[in-house]
C-alpha cells in the first residue's frame, strides 16, 4: 500500500515537472535575452566580458542564457 | 581556352539551376492585414507586382541590430530615382513597443519603409518563423522565393544578389 503511494507521489511529481516545461517561441525570447537573466552578480558586466571573449575565442552563449535569443547566434 | 569555355559553360548551368530551382521551391504566401507605426492599413496583396521583403524583428535580437540599417540602406540604393522598386514591411515582434520606438531613434537613418507591430506573435506563426530575424524575399507574383533565418554579415552579398535576380524579373516580365 506504501508503496503504491510512493509511486503515485513520484507520478504527481513527474506530471508537475513535465507541466512546467514550454516551448519558447523564436520572438517570445525578448525577457531571455535580457541581461538579467544571466547567473551572476554583475549581469551587465558579464555580458560585456562575454561579449569580448565571443570575439577573441569565436564561442557564443557558453556561460549564460544571455544572448540574441534567436537561436541563430 | 577549352576549360575557360566550359567553366563558363558550367557557370552558367549552375546559374540557371539555381534560378530554377528557387522558382521551385517558391512558396505563394498568405495575404495579412496590419497597421503600421503610422497609422496607414497595409495588406501583402497590395504590393503585388512589387518586390517585398517582409522582415520579422525585434529590438533585443543582436542579429537584428545589424541586420535592420543594411535593409535601410539597401531600400535606399535601390529605391534611388522615383520608382519604388522594391518594399520591406518590417514586422517589429516586441512586447514593448517603447523598446522598438527606442530602436528606431537610436538609429542614424530615418527609416523609409512601412514598420508594423505584431507583439502577439500571429504573424510569424502564419510564416512559420523559426529564428530572428526571419527576412522573406517576395516576387512580383506574390511567391516567397528565399527565405533567411538570421543575419551574419556574409548575408549581405547574399541579399543583394537575390533582391538583384527578382528585380531582374520584374523588369523582364
Amino acid at each position: 500500500m506504501k508503496k503504491f503511494a510512493l509511486i503515485k507521489l513520484l507520478l504527481w511529481l513527474l506530471a508537475m515537472a513535465v507541466s512546467g516545461c514550454a516551448t519558447v517561441q523564436p520572438w517570445e525570447k525578448g525577457e531571455l535575452a535580457d541581461p538579467i537573466m544571466i547567473f551572476d552578480e554583475n549581469p551587465i558586466d558579464a555580458g560585456i566580458n562575454e561579449h569580448y571573449r565571443d570575439y577573441r575565442e569565436g564561442s557564443v552563449g557558453g556561460t549564460g542564457a544571455q544572448s540574441g535569443g534567436c537561436g541563430c547566434g | 581556352m577549352n576549360i575557360k569555355k566550359l567553366a563558363c559553360a558550367c557557370l552558367c548551368l549552375a546559374l540557371m539551376s539555381a534560378g530554377a530551382l528557387a522558382k521551385e521551391n517558391a512558396v505563394e504566401t498568405t495575404d495579412f492585414q496590419g497597421v503600421t507605426i503610422a497609422g496607414e492599413e497595409i495588406n501583402l496583396s497590395d504590393y503585388r507586382g512589387k518586390v517585398v521583403i517582409v522582415d520579422f524583428w525585434a529590438s533585443w535580437c543582436g542579429p537584428c541590430k545589424k541586420e535592420f540599417p543594411f535593409l535601410v540602406q539597401l531600400y535606399k540604393k535601390v529605391n534611388k530615382g522615383e520608382r519604388q522598386y522594391l518594399e520591406i514591411l518590417a514586422i517589429n515582434l516586441d512586447g514593448q513597443p517603447e523598446m522598438m520606438k527606442k530602436f528606431l531613434t537610436d538609429l542614424d537613418d530615418e527609416v523609409p519603409f512601412p514598420i508594423l507591430t505584431d507583439p502577439e506573435g500571429k504573424l510569424p506563426k502564419k510564416y512559420k518563423v523559426e529564428a530572428m530575424p526571419t527576412t522573406l524575399f517576395i516576387d512580383r507574383e506574390g511567391k516567397i522565393r528565399f527565405r533567411h533565418k538570421g543575419f551574419e554579415k556574409d548575408h549581405m552579398q547574399t541579399y543583394i544578389s537575390e533582391l538583384m535576380a527578382l528585380l531582374k524579373e520584374d523588369v523582364q516580365k
